[in-house]
């Protein structure tokens, strides 16, 4: 898979080149500065030219890259975490020394997600961090509005870059945070009460609309049900494709069995415990900072707490 | 010249890197952990991995005498091309297969004369009785179906089969898993180990029927199965009196790949109950060698009905040994919605009321 992706990535960086080769000069800058990778095709154009020229402004503005990377290809969160880390360093993102910046990839096939942090993003975005972006952003994404997810994306990552430059960094013992207009509060014990009030539950007329649609939905499925089973009734033609009416009895005759270990593999995922409940974002472990590991390239990278989330 | 060794891992293909740490074989691509020894064993596996020799050596069916086939013609339908062998006094016969009229196209010749015939057992009345039990209980069969069914052109016709005897020498390699889990403060682990399981040994295998008709469709035969072999009587011309006989036009060499097909899976299957002990097994490579592979050529009686419905075409079998009866059936659709939504209509009733009376408590 790994070198599948590599082959991607040659493919990828071939198509740059070619393209800063043959295109006039107006467009190889747009190409440059672009940080938006939309080839699983989440957004139309309007929105991916709008998207784009937000994330590159707002990169240019703070100095630090904000990447979004969409793809199709199944990959295991191991491998969209390495994707994403080889992407980022092969096209050169990134501000400074230390090449700051976050990317974002979504691997539609999968419906998975995952950030990946570098440089001054590692400090930015600690995994609490990562938790809260997810929160904000998979409810958009479940419900197939990836624009908003974005720039969603976007406006944390802004702010997270902001607060840790003035010192204080978005973690587990920042108080209050999120507060965003559109954040409704994904489990967090410390979210804000919406603009309208208390909940103050549905109507009866309410209530019993639902009802009657629960009603008609159970209905339809016990008559597609029934349906299903008498037309099964049917059908009575099915091809063999055993022989085992014909095995000669008791000539069966073990000559030799042997079973030999070959390898093994651990899967490995993180134990919660009541402190993280509490906390509300996510089921990573409640790590302050970020663990960092190092990308193909030899770049240290943060991100991929939890192996990402599905949507 | 220097050879360098390369080991690819069983798991993902990727080359294995020896980690001296923990003194066994480690793959960089997927964390697996192989054990030095096995890994060698595995590969001299892969590498002597036999493939399939299933070689039949006995052809099937005799040659006729000049006296057995005196009488006996052929007609051809023009209409699907099937050749019938009945006696020279029939008259007016209609194709059994498509209902459509069947001209004398000459004399029996040029055809194996068959090794087994399995005589009728059950007549007409009994095959109409069994076939009206058949559309029984079908709540979406169109009544008019019924109605318009040509029971009484039902006809007795003689199947060719081919029946494939064989010993099978087999070696299967199934890789099977068994998995633990276990946990520390931080994390839970879940330890999935791999196991090669091999077994070798012999199985037999007794009259595997493949229909030698190309007129009748091989899904249709099938489902008409088991015949009981112990009632075949060696072939005569005699039992053929009244009844049809399909011609083959598959030959034994034609039908092997049908017959092979069916051998290796329930091989693999019988062989698979040899193997406790593991949460999940699955077929990684089979060879079958066939010892004393011989076929027999064999006569097979079946009931066969056609009709039409709604301009499709509508074909029942029935095993004229045991009663058996097949024939895909079509589709009442307004029965089909009416019973949609009457169970859903009184489901969603009884739902929503239900629901209603809890929230009035």
């Amino acid at each position: 898979m790994k070198r599948s992706f590599k082959s991607f990535l040659a493919v990828i960086a071939i198509c740059l080149i070619l393209m800063a080769v043959s295109l006039p000069l107006t467009q190889v800058t747009y190409a440059a500065t672009s940080n938006l990778f939309d080839y699983a095709g989440t957004l139309d154009d309007y929105e991916a030219e709008d998207l784009d020229a937000y994330l590159a402004a707002r990169s240019q503005e703070l100095q630090f890259d904000i990447v979004v990377l969409t793809i199709s290809e199944g990959y295991s969160s191991d491998d969209l975490l390495a994707s994403a880390e080889d992407f980022y360093d092969n096209n050169g993102f990134g501000y400074g020394p230390n090449r700051d910046g976050i990317i974002l990839a979504v691997d539609m096939t999968r419906s998975q997600v995952i950030l990946c942090t570098t440089g001054f993003g590692i400090e930015a975005v600690t995994e609490y961090g990562e938790e809260v972006i997810y929160d904000y952003i998979l409810d958009d994404m479940s419900d197939g509005d990836f624009a908003s997810a974005y720039e969603k994306f976007e406006e944390v990552v802004y702010d997270f870059v902001k607060l840790a430059r003035n010192g204080d960094p978005v973690d587990w013992d920042t108080p209050g945070y999120p507060s965003y207009p559109w954040y409704e509060g994904v489990g967090g014990g410390t979210d804000p009460v919406g603009p309208d009030g208390p909940d103050e539950g549905p109507t009866a007329g309410e209530a019993a609309a639902a009802s009657g649609a629960g009603a008609l939905a159970v209905g339809a499925a016990a008559g597609a049900i029934s349906s299903g089973r008498n037309k099964s009734k049917l059908k009575t033609v099915r091809a063999k494709t055993q022989a085992n009416s014909y095995e000669r009895q008791g000539s069966l005759v073990l000559s030799d069995r042997r079973e030999r270990f070959l390898y093994s593999t651990v899967a490995v995922s993180p134990r919660p415990n009541a402190n993280d409940q509490n906390r509300g974002h996510g089921q990573g472990p409640r790590t302050s900072g970020t663990r960092v590991h190092i990308g193909s390239s030899g770049t240290p990278h943060g991100g991929g707490a939890g192996g990402g989330r599905k949507f | 010249m220097s050879e360098l060794l390369k080991y690819k891992c069983p798991n993902c293909g990727g080359v294995l890197e020896f980690d001296s740490g923990t003194q066994q074989m480690k793959c960089p691509y997927c964390d697996s952990t192989v054990d030095v020894q096995a890994l060698s064993g595995y590969d001299e596996e892969l590498k002597n991995a036999a493939p399939d020799q299933m070689n039949w050596e006995k052809e099937a069916g005799n040659i006729w005498d000049e006296e057995e086939t005196k009488g006996m013609k052929v007609y051809v339908c023009d209409s699907c091309g099937g050749e019938i062998i009945a006696d020279e006094n029939a008259s007016a016969m209609k194709c059994p297969y498509c209902d459509n009229p069947v001209v004398m196209k000459g004399n029996l010749s040029g055809v194996l004369k068959p090794d087994l015939i399995i005589p009728f057992k059950i007549d007409k009345r009994q095959a109409k009785e069994l076939y009206h039990r058949h559309l029984q209980g079908k709540k979406f069969l169109p009544r008019v179906f019924e109605d318009e069914n040509h029971i009484d052109e039902m006809k007795a016709v003689y199947v060719p089969f081919w029946l494939f005897h064989c010993d099978v020498d087999f070696d299967v390699r199934f890789r099977g898993t068994r998995t633990r889990a276990y946990a520390d403060a931080k994390n839970n682990y879940i330890e999935t180990s791999y196991y090669a399981v091999n077994r070798a040994g012999t199985l037999a295998f007794d009259q595997v029927p493949v229909d030698g008709s190309s007129s009748i469709a091989d899904d249709l035969m099938q489902s008409i199965e088991p015949f009981d072999i112990r009632e075949a009587k060696p072939f005569q011309t005699a039992y053929l009196s009244g009844y049809l006989a399909d011609k083959y036009d598959v030959g034994a060499e034609a039908s092997v790949s049908i017959a092979n097909a069916r051998i290796k899976s329930s091989t693999e299957q019988a062989v698979a109950s040899t193997v406790n002990s593991y949460e999940t097994i699955s077929v990684e490579h089979s060879s079958l060698r066939f010892d004393n592979g011989s076929a027999m050529y064999a006569l097979y009686p079946v009931w066969i009905l056609n009709t039409t419905y709604a301009g499709e075409r509508y074909i029942f079998a029935l095993n004229g040994q045991t009663g058996k009866t097949v024939g895909d059936l079509p589709v009442s659709k307004s029965a089909y919605w009416k019973n949609f939504f009457l169970v859903g209509g009184i489901t969603a009733a009884a739902v929503f009321a239900g629901a209603m009376a809890a929230m009035l408590l």
